[in-house]
This record gives structure tokens, sequence and C-alpha cells, in this order.
């Protein structure tokens, strides 16, 4: 319990004491004589409380407990004959002014207001301020309490990040759906293959936010990346005994956990449609390394397919070629080589490892 | 990514001669700076950032410019609006149109 007094803290200068602020303190120490225990109490209570002197101009503070000294960080003297403006943080408008002045004439309703501390922070509490009647029934005091609830203004304007981030992803992800319709629609022409065309993609695209949601979006593993991208393909792959994915474990950011699904996923359908995993026989290695340069390290994926059916450079640039030597150089700053050799495809894409990846 | 092929794509089937992309503030400024441009497009959101420091490039250069974005149109600044302003989805007309707004129309 605190062993300090109400009378501990005065007005700094006596001299500058108005008749009415020296009648208020008056009636203060009476409260201090009269209502002991509540006094003790305003003064180990957590919430912020001060009085102000109603009658005087300018409604300076004439008790202020500990909380509001924590609260403010001003200490007693410097609260004490502060009107509670004197708090308000720079920001505050009209409204709020209004607000006070609403709350000061006795309205309901306790407005949420932005105040600053003597270290320029600045924090939110709700305040309520209910008058205090002298004998001839005129408002000799205002009594002002600030609950502190400047956390749940800060959630408040997470939540409103984060919705205004979900929009943007949305509207985006449209956009891709959007872009992989048409580019579905240019070259099959029936049917079939291109709701193929533009389900799998979907899917790609979605299996690449589930991992992102696992982890709030924040670093899938590229283990996890490619695994899950070659998943879809396991009917086809077989029980993935011919296919082996090698590398250190790392982080990657959710672009290029986006930008890599759908490379990946551009490659398993290559694979399967022309290459190993349209064969019996052929395999497949994904290995990646980073190798060490001069400045950064550089992030190196190769994908290898070995004793599929021969391959040949096709003659016109699908969306798959497009998304790995366009696509990645635009999303990732990369490199993408694709050897089209006897044995099979063999894709080695080169991306700077900075920001952008991990 | 899928996007910008989309729109390399639809830029290209409009006429555009050369059409270069940039995924971050930095790449889009060494580009201007290398080469000469009709127009451009800017998605506000470069790879977590705004791209407003290449929309002051821009104007500085004189060069017509429209804004793509996935967010709300009322996010973007008071000076922006003027410029047009293409919320994704959109249809590829909508991006004809935005040129040829900005360009006229493309020569026969």
């Amino acid at each position: 319990m605190s062993s300090r007094h109400l009378g501990d803290c005065v007005l700094p200068d006596s001299k500058s004491k108005t008749v009415e602020q020296r009648a208020a303190e008056g009636q203060v120490a009476n409260f201090q004589r009269q209502l002991g225990p509540f006094v003790v109490a305003a003064e180990t209570t957590r919430m912020a409380m001060a009085f102000t002197d109603a009658t005087a101009p300018g409604e300076p503070i004439i008790f202020a407990n500990e909380a509001f000294f924590h609260l403010t960080g001003y200490p007693c003297d410097e609260v004490l004959a502060q009107p509670i403006e004197f708090f308000f943080h720079p920001d505050s408008d009209g409204k709020t002014l209004a607000e006070i002045a609403a709350a000061c004439h006795g309205h309901e309703g306790g407005p949420d207001i932005r105040y600053r501390r003597k270290n320029g922070s600045g924090f939110w509490a709700s305040t309520f301020v209910s008058r205090v009647f002298n004998a001839a029934g005129e408002t000799a005091q205002h009594f002002i309490s600030l609950a502190d609830n400047t956390k749940h203004h800060q959630e408040r304007e997470r939540c409103y990040a984060l919705i205004d981030e979900l929009n943007h992803r949305v509207k985006n992800t449209l956009s891709t759906v959007q872009s992989i319709v048409s580019q579905a629609s240019k070259k099959a022409n029936q049917g079939e293959l291109f709701r193929d065309a533009v389900e799998s993609r979907i899917f790609a695209l979605s299996r690449s936010h589930d991992l992102l949601a696992r982890v709030s979006w924040d670093g899938v593993a590229m283990h996890d990346l490619v695994t899950t991208a070659l998943e879809p393909f396991r009917p086809a792959v077989g029980d993935f005994d011919r296919t082996t994915i090698s590398g250190p474990d790392f982080q990657l950011s959710p672009r290029a956990t986006i930008a890599l699904g759908i490379a990946f996923h551009e490659l398993a359908t290559n694979a399967t449609k022309y290459g190993a995993f349209h064969s019996q026989r052929g395999s497949l290695a994904v290995s990646w390394d980073f190798s060490p340069l001069a400045a950064s390290a550089n992030l190196r994926i190769r994908w290898a397919e070995n004793d599929g059916p021969p391959v040949a450079k096709p003659t016109q640039k699908g969306f798959g070629s497009q998304v790995l030597e366009r696509g990645l150089a635009h999303e990732l700053g990369g490199k993408v080589t694709l050897e089209y050799k006897d044995s099979g495809l063999v894709c080695l894409i080169e991306v700077p490892a900075h920001g952008n990846i991990l | 990514m899928a996007i910008m092929i989309m729109l390399v794509g639809a830029l290209e089937e409009l006429g555009c001669e050369a059409v270069f992309t940039a995924s971050t503030v930095i790449q889009a400024c060494d580009i201007l700076a290398a080469n000469l441009f009709d127009a451009a497009m800017l998605d506000i959101n470069l790879s977590g950032t705004t791209s407003y420091p290449v929309a002051a490039v821009l104007q500085g250069r004189g060069i017509p410019f429209i804004f793509s974005t996935g967010y709300q149109v009322e996010r973007i600044p008071e000076r922006y609006k003027k410029h047009i302003i293409l919320t994704k989805p959109y249809p590829m007309g909508e991006l004809a149109r935005a040129f040829t707004a900005l360009l006229g129309p493309a020569p026969r």
C-alpha cells in the first residue's frame, strides 16, 4: 500500500493560487479528513483519477492519484494546476475536445481519448467525467477517471491492418486465377483440357496458400514446398521411389513460396505430360544448395529428370516456360536455364538469396 | 507472377514494342534510368513497400502512368487519385482502355 498522503502534493506556487483554488484545496483536505479510507483507495487503485476545480479558469487539476502519475509519466508537481487538456495527444482533434467538453457537462458515456505521456508516447484511455456539487448545488469539481485501453486500441489497429492485407491478398489471388484461366484458354480449345489446366493450377495455388496459412504467412520450409508441389502427381510418380529431394532446409518468404510453388507445379505437369513421370522408368532428382559468391549467396535449385522419353525444346512458349523464364526472373530476380537433354529435362534455377527469398 | 505474365502478354498484344517489369522500387528505378518509356503501370505494393517513390520519378520525367492494386482505392493518397487506378481483378479490356487514355489510340 502506498504510504503517501494526499496532502503531500500541493500546488507549486502558492502565490499563483486563486481564491477558488484555495477553496477547492480546502475541500480536498475535507475529503481527506472525512473520507480517509476512500482517499487511500483512490491512492492505491490502478485506475488513474483526477479532480479538477470546475470554478477556476481553465479548470486546473487539484488532485491526482498515483495511477495518474504512473500512466502519464508526469510527477505530481507537474500535474497539479494543469488542465486535463494538457495531457491530450497533439493529434487530438476538435471531436476529442467536444467529447470531453460534453463529458464535463454531465453527458453519459466515457469517450476514448488519446493522451500523451511525458516522454512523448501516446496512450488511449476511456475517460469518465462526473460532477461534484457544492452545498449550493453548483458544480465545484469534476472527477475524471482514466481507464487505460491502449492495448485494445493496438489490437484493433492490428486487426484493421490484417483485414486490409487480407483484402489485398484475396484480390491478388483472384487476379492470379484470372491469369490462369486466360493462359489456359489460349491453348486448350477442348473443354476438358481447359478445365484440367485451370483446375490443377488453382489447386496448386491453393496448396501453397495452405502451406503459408499453416505458418501464418511466415516462412515455409523449402523441403515442404517441394513435397507439397509434387504430392498431386503421386499417382503418376508411383510412390516417390523414383524421386529424390535433397538440400539444406531453410525458410522461404511468402513471395518465394507462391512463385516457386507455381514453378514446381509447372515442371511436374510438364514431366507428367512429356517427361520422366510419363514413363514407368523415369526418375526425378530435385536438389538445391547455396553457392557462396563474392558479395552474396545464390540459391541454386536443380530439377533433373532422368530415363524418361527423349525431350525436345518446345516450339511454342507455354505458360510453364513463361513462368520459369520470365516469372521467376521478375519475381525473385532469378536466372533459369532449361536444358532439353536426351536423358530428360534439366532445369536450373539460380536466385540471389536475399530478402525476396528468405 | 502469373499476373505479371498475363499483363505482359496483354500489353504485347496491344502493340507495346517492349515491356519491362520490376518487382522492387530499386529495380524499377534502375530500369527507368536506363530506358525511355512512353507509359508505365505501377502496382502499389512492390515486394511489401509502396511504389510511390517510383510514381514520383515518373512524374518528374513526365511519363504518364496508371496504378493497379489489390488494395481499396481509399488507401491511395489524395495526390495520386487523379491517375487511372485499376483495382484487381480487372478485365483486360479495361487495361486497353487505360493505356489508350494515356497514349491515344494505337497507330494503324
